[in-house]
């Protein structure tokens, strides 16, 4: 094999999966979790119970719903969150092993939350809605998971 | 107590500058001494007279400006006293300096710029494995991070709903 050859064969191992990240798009994933002051916590958000007991106070966390989808670069996909609101999310591209998205969190038509996020790859950054932590009428915890294939 | 003594100490006893044994025999003495108490009271009258000029003169001072004056020569006094100590203290700072230019070059080119500019913007770097908040707008949020995971979470202050389950 000649010296060029080798140099297109690297280009193009370097570039097809690029590409196929392009085409893929991502996946996102909006878990909805209710957070309470009492009661038990599902299983499988034992692995993240202590830390979401530092960051928001509440002892007990159930999933109310959750859902994972395919989401392509620079459309916008709209994840139903339990209590009337929604999530916006728009991945915009990839920037240092970050996925770079626009992430709004509408109640109706009213916006409660619109952020520009880099979120790691695999990564997980939570949005809250309540009045305060450890207030017997709880709150609402919505982790949102963007992993880029 | 002679009016010889009364004569000398009249100056002290108009101005209540003696002790108090002398003073009660000056005026015991000027009591039943018509000559030494019209001494005493002309030298009186004459204090009086003269405080109360030295009092209109002491009125009509105008001392407004002479509080901020002092001030600023303070201040100058000050800046020229820090200016020396910083000056002193050059070789640990300029050490100092340096280190802190240096973290900050080595940081800044870790800090990815935002994709976006909006109304309200907060930058947080984090842990390696969760989000960079590059623009974040909304009413009534608060922006918290645990930072053993380095997870962020926006909080809204608003009524959970009803969630079910």
């Amino acid at each position: 094999m000649n010296r060029a050859a080798a140099v297109a064969l690297g280009m193009l191992g370097a570039a097809l999966p690029i590409a196929a990240a392009v085409a893929l798009g991502m996946e996102v994933q909006v878990v909805s979790v209710r957070a309470a002051e009492r009661g038990s916590s599902d299983a499988e958000l034992q692995p993240v119970r202590a830390r979401l007991r530092r960051l928001v106070g509440y002892r007990s966390f159930r999933v109310v719903h959750e859902e994972r989808r395919q989401c392509s670069w620079r459309n916008t996909e709209e994840f139903a969150i339990p209590g009337g609101r929604s999530l916006r999310v728009m991945p915009k591209g990839m920037q240092d092993e970050a996925v770079v998205m626009q992430v709004r969190l509408l109640d109706g038509r009213r916006r409660l939350v619109d952020t520009d996020v880099r979120l790691r790859n695999r990564g997980t950054m939570l949005l809250g809605v309540g009045h305060r932590a450890g207030r017997a009428d709880g709150a609402l915890i919505i982790m949102l998971k963007a992993e880029a294939q | 107590m002679t009016c010889a003594d009364v004569e000398r100490l009249a100056d002290a006893f108009a101005d209540a500058e003696l002790p108090a044994p002398t003073m009660l025999a000056v005026a015991r003495h000027a009591a039943g001494c018509s000559t030494c108490d019209e001494s005493v009271r002309r030298l009186q009258a004459l204090q009086e007279s003269v405080a109360q000029a030295v009092r209109a003169e002491t009125d009509a001072l105008d001392l407004s400006g002479v509080w901020p004056a002092v001030a600023a020569a303070a201040d100058r006094v000050d800046a020229r006293r820090s200016w020396s100590r910083r000056a002193r203290a050059l070789p640990a700072a300029l050490a100092g300096a340096l280190a802190v230019a240096a973290a900050a070059v080595f940081w800044m080119q870790g800090v990815r710029p935002a994709v976006e500019s909006g109304p309200a913007v907060v930058v947080s770097r984090t842990l390696p494995n969760q989000a960079y908040i590059d623009r974040l707008a909304g009413k009534d949020l608060r922006l918290r991070r645990e930072p053993r995971s380095g997870t962020t979470i926006i909080w809204v202050n608003a009524t959970a709903g009803d969630l079910g389950r």
